[in-house]
């Protein structure tokens, strides 16, 4: 693969409860309907995980989703996993759209995770400079 | 390299008061808010182009995800 684009991004505190990497991405759901999420980026999620009242804004019914058994840093849990793809791209990348298959969880914190995002770009975090470089590949 | 802010998208208003809550953003300020994304897209005073999003409960300071 080849890097096709690059951005870095400035961590933020985005809701005053510390400064984070967060990214906005434009995710459009099933329904068509399109919007910013606000969400960090995380190599420690396996794929992009969504709080659960994303669900009905995206289109999905709860007929579309299916239990699934996961663990998250407070221990194991049961989220819902959707059966069809949504997709996303970072505003400033448009380009670069990807789709993924996203988790809803009970959690108030969208995030970008590894089998998606990062499959997606390559992602360098610089924590003294407080930013984060990312590489869409082409 | 330009350093990227997304200024744009970020809430321009505190946040902090609508913890645990979902609020409606436009051009940067909060028009609505609600318990639930459900309710708050049912909101008459919120539009389809506006940003919907949780706000995260405010009573952790570290974030381990």
């Amino acid at each position: 693969m080849t890097a096709a684009a690059s951005l870095t991004v400035a961590y933020r505190d985005l809701f005053k409860t510390g400064s984070r990497p967060y990214l906005y991405l434009w995710v459009t759901g099933v329904n068509g309907r399109s919007g910013a999420i606000p969400g960090l980026v995380d190599s420690g999620a396996d794929q992009v995980s969504l709080p659960d009242g994303f669900a009905p804004l995206m289109g999905y019914a709860d007929g579309d989703l299916d239990e699934i058994d996961g663990t998250g840093a407070d221990g194991s849990a049961t989220w819902r996993r959707a059966r069809q793809a949504s997709s996303a791209y970072v505003p400033e990348m448009p380009a670069h759209v990807f789709s993924f298959v996203p988790i809803f969880t009970p959690g108030d914190t969208a995030l970008w995770g590894r089998q998606d995002f990062f499959a997606t770009f390559a992602v360098s975090f610089d924590e003294p400079a407080q930013r984060f470089d990312l590489t869409a590949w082409a | 390299m330009p350093v990227l802010d997304q200024a744009h998208l970020a809430p321009l208003e505190d946040t902090r008061p609508y913890a645990g809550k979902w609020i409606a953003i436009r051009a940067g300020h909060i028009i609505a808010s609600a318990d639930d994304s459900v309710s708050l897209q049912k909101n008459p005073d919120v539009r389809s182009d506006d940003q919907l999003i949780p706000v995260p409960s405010s009573d952790t300071s570290i974030y381990v995800l």
